[in-house]
């Protein structure tokens, strides 16, 4: 049985059909890497396996558990955290607070440890402690928002675009801590634009198109796909 | 001299729109929401005060703090069965839902109570102390009011600034939907919004009413109105906005009224808030931290 099972879910925004029948899986250990263009529904499909949107059909479930009934705020305790598109931290909260926030649903004594994991990996996090999020540069947001996902300890984390905006270099810093996390036991489900890049340290990737899913099969294939590399990766 | 008694009753009269206004600037920071209602809970606060003191003759602390229970609960009720319905309803049917709301508090209050004035029990007494020969008096019951703000102002400020729920309070008001990514329960957040701002209303009706003691169903809706038009002023979102906001506005309504006119002071309160929003249309101490894409 795989982590996570998305089974045929449908999902719309008041009349527009944004989802159509989308299924695909997420074995544990894996990284999986959700690639489609502009409006595709990525960032649709995500929500809706964080149960901020509800699917009319289908089923979402985790480790087992079906999470039709599970509201948004108890799906993250389940182990199961999202960095979201364009970062979204608290803007007019501090870096340390922040974090907290990525923490609520975990006992107050385990704080401190998780936190000084995450300075580990984001060294730069740590020297800006405690200046407001709003004031941190793009690439430090991305940062400072994988560094909260990862206070909720998750066994899935998935990710919305951390590429979004960023000069290349920090790009690959943060593929790196991606591929870094995963190594450390964490099962990664990766939203990209970027394809070359996310599909280079994929296990496995999905297509999606206008709601649907297209093309399901190993990253290496799917690199060297035809219709791939002219829709993603610029012929 | 006259002029510093005239600030302390400004300061004082203040501390009451302050007090109200943290209520409106909570629930607006979180629910995106304006609480028509607000002024008519304060209203309800003081009736419950009234009835605790003077008929059933209990001590005014636990007569407050029944008003404030009662008050909470009212709020915390007004906010499950008449707002969380239109959450994903336009802002305007909200603001519709709100003023009715607010007539339908004065309207039970007529039912109840009769809309006859109640004279509101002197509980702190007409003492006074005198400064300076005599030349300048502070009523206890302005110390105890300025007093009870500033404690207020403090409380809230550790709450906000320190505890868990205070911070995701602060989340919430941010970005609802990252806030549940995080664990955080909206409901429950807003739903305790409304209880502590409610619990404030009850404090603020008997401070009101230990100030000025007719007590009729309308008694809330001026002082309401003033407090809403404090927490814009000070920068509606913000807590250190509405305390701000509340003492300029108090202390501004009462130097119009001695130094230009009595009739004209509601005027040059709002002249004044035009002039602000004019100049700083997030208010006084409103932020805006754009986002970086
Ligand atoms: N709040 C909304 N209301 C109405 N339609 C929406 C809303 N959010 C998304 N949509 C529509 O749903 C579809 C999928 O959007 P979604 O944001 O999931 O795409 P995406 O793949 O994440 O795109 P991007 O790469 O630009 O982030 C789009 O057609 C979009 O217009
Ligand atoms: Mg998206």
């Amino acid at each position: 049985m795989a982590m996570l099972e998305v089974n045929d879910i449908n999902v719309y925004y008041g009349s527009i059909h944004a989802i159509k029948g989308v299924s695909f899986e997420v074995n544990e250990g894996e990284i999986i890497s959700l690639i489609g263009a502009n409006g595709a529904g990525k960032t649709t499909t995500l929500h809706t396996i964080s149960g901020l949107l509800k699917s009319t059909t289908g089923s979402v479930s985790f480790m087992g558990q079906n999470l039709a009934h599970v509201p948004a705020h108890k799906i993250v305790s389940l182990g199961l955290a999202q960095v979201p598109e364009g970062r979204r931290v608290f803007l007019h909260m501090d870096v340390e607070e922040n974090l907290e926030m990525g923490a609520y649903t975990q006992p107050n004594s385990t704080i401190k440890d998780s936190m000084e994991l995450v300075y580990e990996r984001f060294p730069r996090l740590k020297e800006r402690r405690h200046q407001v999020a709003g004031t941190l540069s793009g690439g430090e947001q991305q940062m400072l928002a994988m560094g909260r996902a990862m206070m909720s300890k998750p066994k899935l984390l998935m990710l919305d675009e951390p590429s979004m905006g960023l000069a290349p270099l920090l790009v690959e810093e943060i593929f790196d801590i991606i591929t870094t996390l995963n190594k450390a036991g964490t099962t990664i489900l990766l939203v990209e634009q970027n394809a070359q890049m996310a599909l280079s340290i994929a296990d496995r990737g999905y297509v999606l198109e206008t709601g649907q899913v297209v093309l399901a099969d190993d990253a290496k294939n799917l690199l060297h796909n035809d219709s791939v590399r002219k829709a993603y990766l610029g012929g | 001299m006259l002029f510093l008694s005239n600030v302390i009753n400004g300061l004082s009269l203040g501390s009451i729109y302050a007090i109200i206004a943290l209520g409106y600037t909570m629930v607006y920071g979180i629910a995106k929401m304006l609480n028509f209602a607000h002024g008519d809970v304060i209203m309800v606060g003081a009736y419950i005060c009234f009835f605790a003191i003077a008929r059933f003759n209990l001590n005014p602390i636990i007569g407050i703090l029944l008003a404030m229970v009662v008050c909470t609960v009212l709020g915390m009720t007004i906010e499950r069965f008449a707002y969380k319905p239109l959450r994903q309803a336009p802002s305007l049917a909200v603001l519709i839902t709100a003023i009715g709301m607010s007539y339908f508090l004065q309207n039970m209050a007529q039912l109840l109570w009769t809309p006859n004035i109640k004279v509101f029990p002197s509980v702190v007494g007409n003492g006074a102390i005198k400064l300076f020969d005599g030349q300048l008096t502070i009523s206890y019951i302005a110390l105890i009011t300025m007093g009870a703000c500033v404690v207020i102002m403090l409380m809230l400020s550790l709450f906000t600034g320190n505890s868990k729920m205070g911070k995701a309070m602060r989340a919430c008001s941010e970005d609802k939907g990252a806030a549940q990514l995080m664990g955080i329960n909206v409901n429950t957040t807003i739903s305790m919004t409304f209880a502590i701002g409610s619990a404030l209303a009850a404090i603020a009706g008997f401070l009101l009413c230990s100030a000025y003691p007719n007590l009729t169903p309308t008694t809330g809706s001026m002082p309401g109105i003033k407090a809403f038009t404090a927490a814009v002023f000070g920068g509606i979102g913000s807590i250190p906005g509405a305390f701000v906001g509340g003492l300029l506005l108090g202390v501004i309504e009462i130097l119009a009224a001695a130094y230009i006119s009595t009739e004209l002071s509601d005027a040059v309160v709002f002249m004044v808030l035009v002039v602000v929003l004019l100049v700083k249309p997030t208010g006084l101490l409103g932020k805006k931290i754009s986002e970086k894409v």
